[in-house]
């Protein structure tokens, strides 16, 4: 193989960065287009640089490695180096993801790069990552921010202060605090992640916080409208209307 | 489930146990001049066959009222009352059978049992049901001390499972790894740093190893702890982590349990400086009177961030760590007061286990 392959490689800690880079300059076809230190790095210089293939480490401050990955806008070879996190390791062996443990030798490594080389070759990318990234959280913890990307930043909306999620086409918005933003998520995914006790699907459309409603109206026969604190109407179909009365 | 029906060998060896009845009877019958001993035997078995699973029954009371219970005389009464129902119903069917036999042609002569013949198959009958009754407490006594047994091998099974779990949070695998990583990325850079590292890792380990007891120890140890675990961090986040101490002099020696700060300082850093890119300050500090000693550790947290799961293990672990020594005498208190989160721990100087103990003698 004659072509470069472009890394990045991301990870907090200034030792570990040292010993990656050592080991990738000593990794002929190699190049290391950039070197981060946090998630919001990494989705900026991906962004950037386009690169071919990311190593990731997990535990990271900001966004760690998994919603690094959420963030991406487009399919990226990723190599997941992690410490010790059980979770994410159950996950990556489901998911038949490459993965290195710390510490790994200069030959583990080689061996991971060139099995990236050969799948970029086939085109085969990675596995559906929305499954990967919700199989690799601890069972029975929800989602407690959602991170969407503003240009090249990325925002962090906790999702205690969201109001209501709506699907649009292939994306969702979502609406906090007088705020919308858009995320490329399908809402059923985002249905799942969430607490179940706070966020109801009140109808195909919409995911409500039902802390945030005010009353509900029947508007037609069989269908209703929810009105929030701030005045805002959320149509309530009749299964969605049916899981309301069994939380309220 | 009854303990002889439940096992065929034990049905084979209580059937054979009645054998002997069986001649004994049969005995007594030819002896006072009711049959021969065809006829007796053929009389007495088929009893012995019915009474000896009647007198199964007897364990039903038996476990119900075990041995040593509230009411030993309810006991009693219950037992002669099934005793002598069982006799009754015993020379019912000896009434019974003697009747067939008159009426079949198979025998000659009169069958028909005496006053004397009923007094011996009641009283037989009596006995044998209390027999019963006392071999079934003996069932009972054993399956007792069978589930005792099993109950102390399973709580040794659940204190280990404990134990072993402590020992894997102890030795904080995250954290091992990581620290090999470093040493492994110093080896070529800064070949000196990775022995110091190596060293600072030992000290941290064999510190650790000491730590499995529960014994009291100086605040001065756990302290010493704490540093080696900071030194060995501060190679992974380098300028990210600083860390200062308030520590007052006259507090070093007060006896705290092992274990009470460590966790404080692991949260601080996993939950506080790793998840900040800048890093930050964790402030140690501890503070006495003649009665409480106050620790507390600080650290800067993300205001981004929304406390993620899994800070409650570590603090879990130090309040029932503080509840074990020192019952509701000890505090555990932690949160989040805009960027910066503490947690402290209010403990009685000299008011825990052996140490009250000894000194409350000479306070009387």
């Amino acid at each position: 193989m004659t072509d470069e392959l472009r890394v990045i490689m991301v990870d907090d800690e200034a030792p570990a960065r040292r010993l990656l880079r050592e080991y990738l300059e000593d990794t002929p076809g190699v190049s290391i287009v950039a070197e981060c230190g946090n998630g919001f790095e990494a989705v900026k210089a991906v962004a950037e640089h386009q690169p071919d293939l990311m190593l990731l480490d997990i535990q990271m401050p900001k966004l760690d490695g998994f919603e690094v990955v959420e963030l991406l806008e487009q399919e990226l070879p990723i190599i997941f180096i992690t410490a010790h996190d059980e979770h994410a390791l159950r996950a990556f062996e489901v998911h038949a993801v490459d993965y290195l443990l710390k510490p790994f030798s200069a030959d583990r490594l080689a061996e991971s790069l060139e099995r990236a080389r050969m799948r970029i070759g086939r085109g085969d990318m990675l596995p559906p990552l929305d499954e990967l990234v919700a199989s690799a959280r601890p069972e029975g913890s929800d989602l407690e921010r959602i991170l969407v990307r503003d240009g090249s930043d990325v925002r962090v909306i906790p999702t205690d202060s969201v109001d209501f999620i709506e699907a649009r086409d292939d994306a969702v918005a979502i609406h906090a605090g007088g705020e919308s933003h858009l995320k490329a998520q399908r809402l059923s995914t985002l249905d799942g992640r969430l607490d179940q006790k706070r966020f109801i699907r009140v109808h195909r459309s919409f995911i409500l916080n039902i802390d945030r409603l005010r009353s509900i109206e029947l508007y037609a026969k069989d269908s209703r409208i929810a009105i929030l604190e701030d005045g805002t109407k959320v149509p309530v179909s009749r299964s969605g209307y049916a899981r309301l009365r069994e939380l309220l | 489930m009854h303990p002889i029906l439940a096992n065929r060998r034990h049905l084979a060896l209580y059937l054979v146990a009645w054998l002997p009845v069986v001649a004994l009877l049969t005995v007594a019958m030819v002896m006072t001049g009711w049959g021969g001993w065809q006829q007796s035997l053929l009389l007495i078995f088929p009893m012995v066959v019915v009474f000896a699973f009647l007198c199964l029954s007897a364990w039903y009371p038996c476990r119900a009222m075990p041995l040593g219970g509230e009411r030993p005389e309810m006991a009693l009464v219950t037992h002669l009352a099934a005793a002598a129902l069982s006799a009754l119903l015993w020379v019912g069917m000896a009434w019974a059978l003697a009747e067939g036999f008159e009426r079949s042609t198979l025998y000659a002569g009169k069958t028909g049992l005496t006053a004397e013949h009923t007094g011996i198959i009641f009283i037989a009958g009596l006995l044998l049901y209390l027999l019963s009754v006392a071999i079934h407490y003996l069932f009972a006594a054993a399956e007792a001390s069978r589930a005792a047994e099993t109950r102390a091998l399973e709580a040794e099974v659940a204190a280990r499972d404990a134990e072993l779990l402590a020992l894997k949070a102890q030795l904080n695998p995250h954290f091992l790894f990581n620290s090999l990583n470093s040493v492994a990325s110093l080896t070529t850079t800064d070949p000196a740093g990775a022995r110091d590292m190596c060293i600072q890792l030992g000290d941290y380990l064999r510190g650790t190893l000491k730590e499995g007891g529960s014994d009291l120890q100086p605040l001065e140890d756990e302290l010493a702890q704490v540093r080696r675990f900071l030194r060995v961090e501060s190679v992974r986040y380098g300028d990210r982590l600083q860390v200062v101490e308030e520590i007052g002099d006259e507090c070093l020696a007060v006896r705290v349990p092992p274990l009470i700060l460590q966790p404080l300082v692991e949260n601080s850093l996993k939950h506080g400086i790793a998840e900040l890119v800048e890093g930050g300050e964790i402030q140690i500090g501890a503070r006495c009177s003649s009665e409480l000693l106050t620790v507390w550790v600080e650290n800067p947290v993300d205001p981004e961030s929304t406390s993620r799961s899994g800070a409650g293990v570590g603090l879990a672990n130090v309040r029932h760590r503080l509840e074990n020594v020192f019952g509701d005498e000890a505090r555990l208190r932690s949160g989040r007061s805009g960027e910066i989160y503490r947690a402290e721990v209010v403990i009685p100087v000299a008011g825990a286990g052996e140490i009250s103990e000894q000194e409350g003698d000479s306070d009387d």
